[in-house]
Formats: structure tokens, sequence, C-alpha cells
């Protein structure tokens, strides 16, 4: 059993007993669907809310919350998921040194992130089963496809399974 | 985002300068001398941002500040959670007596790091000010303890539109027994950074 750990901007897939985290989200979003009959993970690290045309064809799609979904979604197929059961768990979103006064679009893309994850999942019909999402502290998430719970751990304020 | 050599230069310098005012206001805080390290200046893909502390989950003190004006993006000042204590203590001549397992108690403690880091991030800034002739309006400050990698998701959505690696401008400072260690990280937008390189003749 390993757990591979995916990084800023990236995705992967796993199947049990295997397990994937990542690492310290701030405003990032963590996005994982997985597949219960075939214990198949995969987890996306979104930076921001959306691709836009000027990006051309050569950026990394991961990072975008709607281009990253769509891509792990292909992933998690290719990877003998089935498309009709897969749920959804999201972590993240948080607005590090949120308790400034600082009014600032880039400091609170994580909200932005949380809303387009939750718009790509309703669009693509894949339930969200748990989340824990904004606030103003990071989280470490791993998930683990035996037992389909994903694990936050916090700096302060604690861990759990959701 | 491509960045020459001699740019890269001229950006390290930024911060060289930058760093060396800030070391001398903390060394007038505290009377005691203030080294400033060598300033690193790179692109750094967003894989590696975290790669100058023990993992992307390290806990550290950041302050942070917005910068409009003729430059827009921000600064940030990173201090290992150890340091930012002894700090404290260099400044108070006390010990900073709460339970380190206790978490919002000791944020508390921390608080005050919050303004020491305005003032040490103000003097960074006037000092690039006076190079370059720009001026640069500072925000409140702000103060997070938590991972780094958490953190470093402001550099990273800074320039996460544009590319697939941050523009890492970091210089480290540490006083002479080095037991209080930090860094600064200075962050333009991308657009913020060409208005940089003119202000340089660059």
């Amino acid at each position: 059993m390993s757990t591979v750990v995916i990084g800023i901007g990236d995705l992967n897939v796993v199947r049990v007993p295997d397990r994937i985290a990542t690492l310290g989200l701030g405003s990032c979003c963590g996005v994982t669907l997985y597949d219960k009959t075939n214990k198949i993970c995969g987890m996306v690290h979104v930076m921001l809310p959306r691709a836009t045309a000027a990006m051309g064809e050569n950026v990394n799609k991961a990072k975008f919350a709607d281009t990253g979904i769509l891509l792990l979604l292909d992933k998690m197929q290719r990877s003998g998921a089935r498309r009709a059961g897969l749920t959804a768990k999201l972590a993240g979103g948080a607005h590090m040194f949120g308790s400034a006064t600082m009014n600032n679009d880039l400091l609170k893309v994580g909200e932005r992130n949380v809303q387009v994850c939750r718009e790509m999942l309703q669009k693509l019909g894949i339930p969200i089963l748990a989340q824990d999402v904004l606030g103003t502290h990071g989280r470490t998430i791993t998930f683990d496809p035996a037992t389909g719970l994903l694990h936050i751990k916090t700096v302060g304020m604690g861990e759990k399974d959701i | 985002m491509a960045i020459d050599a001699l740019t890269m230069d001229a950006l390290g310098e930024i911060g060289n300068i930058g760093t060396g005012n800030a070391a001398s206001a903390l060394s007038t805080m505290l009377d005691s001398k203030v080294d400033i390290g060598l300033p690193k200046c790179a692109m750094v893909p967003f894989s590696e941002i975290t790669n100058g502390f023990s993992s992307p989950e390290e806990l550290v003190v950041g302050v942070l500040v917005q910068l409009s004006g003729d430059m827009d993006g921000f600064i940030m000042m990173v201090l290992t959670v150890d340091s930012a204590f002894e700090l404290l203590k260099l400044l108070t001549g006390e010990e900073a007596g709460c339970d380190r397992s206790d978490f919002n108690a000791y944020c508390e403690a921390l608080r005050p790091i919050e303004e020491i880091g305005n003032i040490l991030i103000g003097a960074y800034l006037s000092a690039i000010s006076g190079m370059t002739g720009m001026s640069i309006t500072p925000s409140v400050p702000a103060l997070s303890v938590d991972m780094i990698m958490a953190l470093m998701n402001v550099p990273a959505v800074v320039y996460g539109s544009v590319g697939e690696s941050v523009l890492n401008m970091e210089t480290d400072f540490h006083n002479e027994v080095a037991t209080v260690k930090g860094r600064y990280f200075l962050i333009p937008t991308s657009d913020s950074y060409g208005r940089l390189m003119s202000a340089l003749g660059l």
C-alpha cells in the first residue's frame, strides 16, 4: 500500500489498496471522484476557477476547476471507473490571510474555486457526498478508496474524516 | 513568462536592496547585527515552490501586504514559528508564556509579529521605491499561522493564470546567532513585472 501525493495543479487516479493525497491546500481546492464498486479514486488539486480561451491549448488544464474536473473524469474512465456510480468530495477553498481587511479578488479566489467545482459537478450529475471548504486555514487531504473516506488534517483545527 | 539571466540578476538586486534595508530596520529594533543571504531569483515550477522548506506542511508564520500604485502584487515575510517566538522574546525581553499545544493561544501570542512584519516590509518597499522611482502603496498587513504550502497558494494564484511557474524573488535574513531566521517573497503581478523592468531601464 502506498500513498500517491499530487502537487498543486496536478491530478492522478489510484485504486485500492493505494491512497491519494495532496498537502497544504490553501485557496486551492481538492476534488475527489470515487467509484465505490471498483474502488477507484481520483483527485485533482485546482488553483483557479476557470480556464480562459486566451490560455491556448498547451496549458496545464488540471489547474482550473472547470477543465481539471473534466480531465479527472476522463482519466477515471480510462482507468476503468464507471461514470454512472461516481460520487465526489470537496475540500479547501480557504481565504488565507482572511482576517485582513484586504479586499482582493486574488485572495478570495478560494470561494470562486469552490463555487465552480460545485457547478461543474452538478452539471456532470456527480453528487457531492461531503465537503469541508472555505474558512481561513490550510488543509492536507488523503482519500482512501478502501473506505471511501476523505481524511482532513489541519493546523490547530484538528483532524477528521468526511 | 520567460526571463533572461540579466533581468534575473537585476531582480535579485532589487530583493537584495529591499532585504538589506529591512535587515537594518530589524537590526535597530534588536540592537544587534542582522545578516542577509544571497538573493535568489528564479522562475520556479509550481511543484517546487516549497522546496526551500522542510516539507509543504511546515508550520510557519506569514505576514502578507498587498501592493498597489506603480506595482500591483504582494510581499510576504515568512518566519518559522520558533523564529517568531524568539523575535518576540528579543524585542520584549520576556518569554511568550503561552501553551504551545493550544493553537489559538499561541496564534494570539504571535499577533504582534503582524506589526513587526509590517514595519520590516515597509523598509523593504521604501528601498525598492528609492531605487526604481516607483510609488508603491502597501495595504494593512495580515497574519497567518499555517502550512507553508497553504501560504504559497498566494503566489501560485498570482502567476497561475499566466503560466506554470512562479517568479520567486526570495531573500533570507538571520540574526548573529541564527535563532531568528526568515525570508521575504516579492510577488509582483505579471503586468507590474513589466513596469518594474522599465523602471530599471531594462
